[in-house]
């Protein structure tokens, strides 16, 4: 019996272990760039694909919100899944927290919120993309931006979606809280819809089947993607039984696995 | 203390084994400690196999509350039923019996919400349902060396490692009956 408590103590501490992504360090770069539109100095993790020195290929770009928790992952995701389809890789930046997420990730000012999403939404557009392109090879286009976020950075992507479409031609939203200010992104995207509509765009909505009072405002915006959308293709995919912390790794493999496959 | 359940302290002796005891209790996970509050109701079925040796089937029913921090969604229902299966160990103090066991099951989830905001043309109503696996290793203090006694119990999740604990983590407190 003191072998089946071991081994429950045992289960209990590999089940709580971090993993460790091993990353080619010789692939990633980091540099700080001091904003003048938010008065902030964010830290970017910049992981390129295998092969990027040999050649002069130009690859597609991947925006990851909450870097310091995702960036790793997306990037090892990446990684498989391309190899796996024998796909061109992306670059992938992830962006350090240089105000708070709070801040940062929300469109307006509402509960917890401060409001700090344009302003964010014009760093990256006006200082980060534009560094990108200078110091790497990364595609110009629209529909070679990716940005993908959880919980507030979900919120964010949904916001640049509805409300700056010009920015990115890609969206990866797991487990958006668009629930945040009286569903503000719904409300947005219906004022919006006559442009929108008429973009081609990839929109990916993941989260976990027990976050339940998130579902329904991302099932409604799901069902406008299917129904107003015709040069959209959009996914709404829940992983069963799981939270919104549990959900994450699950979405962000089903979210990477959407776009490389319909890219 | 000794492992093992009754076998030589002297003090364990006084506490009778019993084959088979059921354990009714009423818990709540422990994220409604911080929000997103919900209710259980479990029974707990123990057979004592061998004095080291238990077997334990778990049968669960959680009811969630509404989420008042999404005000325009009105949740309709939301529960989980869970059935475990599992086996574990028990050994004794002055007081009281501890128990650890593993176990494992199925959860069934239903959940009903419908959005409902006067900014929105649209009234939609959300349903879900979904089986998934469950399993993980459960702590029971059984308080008490009557046929009734105290039941307190700690289960803790293993399928999305500390994440899965943060959200699933439960307790449970009930009484406990010795049958035979």
């Amino acid at each position: 019996m003191k072998i089946l408590l071991s081994l429950s103590v045992i289960i209990l501490l590999f089940s709580c272990k971090k993993e460790t992504i091993q990353v080619d360090s010789l692939l990633v770069k980091t540099f700080s760039i001091n904003s003048v539109e938010k008065g902030k100095t964010y830290k970017i993790w910049v992981k390129l694909p295998e092969g990027y020195d040999a050649g002069n290929n130009h690859y597609p770009t991947m925006y990851v919100l909450d870097a310091e928790s995702n960036q790793e992952y997306v990037a090892k995701i990446c990684g498989e899944v391309s190899k796996k389809l024998n796909s061109q890789n992306v670059i992938v930046v992830g962006i350090h927290y240089g105000d708070n997420r709070n801040v940062d990730y929300t469109p307006t000012s509402a509960g917890m919120g401060k409001g700090g999403g344009l302003q964010f939404l014009n760093f990256i557009s006006k200082e980060l993309i534009p560094r990108i392109q200078q110091d790497f090879r990364a595609d110009t286009s629209r529909s070679k931006r990716i940005i993908i976020g959880h919980s507030f950075g979900g919120l964010f992507g949904a916001y640049a979606f509805v409300e700056h479409n010009e920015v990115f031609g890609n969206y990866l939203l797991l487990s958006p809280s668009l629930f945040y200010d009286n569903s503000i992104i719904l409300q947005y995207e219906q004022q919006n819809r006559s442009k929108l509509k008429v973009q081609s765009q990839l929109v990916f909505i993941g989260l976990g089947s027990i976050e339940t009072a998130l579902l329904p405002a991302n099932q409604l915006l799901n069902q406008r993607l299917t129904e107003y959308y015709s040069h959209t293709r959009s996914a709404y995919q829940l992983v069963q039984g799981k939270g919104h912390l549990s959900s994450k790794k699950q979405s962000i493999e089903n979210a990477i696995n959407f776009y490389f496959q319909h890219r | 203390m000794n492992f093992g359940y009754a076998q030589t302290n002297p003090q364990d002796d006084r506490i009778p084994l019993s084959r088979l005891t059921i354990e009714p209790a009423i818990g709540t996970r422990l994220l409604s400690l911080i929000g997103d509050r919900d209710i259980r109701v479990a029974n707990l079925l123990q057979f004592n196999y061998t004095k080291k040796l238990s077997f334990i089937a778990h049968t669960g029913f959680s009811s969630d509350f509404s989420r008042n921090w999404v005000p325009d969604v009105k949740q309709n229902y939301s529960f989980t039923l869970t059935q475990k299966f599992g086996l574990g160990t028990s050994f004794n103090t002055r007081r009281a019996t501890n128990a650890f066991f593993i176990l494992g099951g199925l959860s069934y989830q239903s959940y009903s919400g419908t959005l409902n905001n006067s900014r929105l043309p649209e009234n939609t109503t959300t349903k879900i349902n979904s089986i998934y696996p469950d399993y993980g290793v459960m702590y029971n203090l059984k308080s008490g060396r009557k046929k009734y006694y105290l039941s307190s119990r700690l289960y803790l999740p293993l399928t999305d490692g500390l994440y899965g604990i943060i959200e699933n983590a439960n307790v449970e407190f009930g009484i406990g009956f010795r049958l035979k």
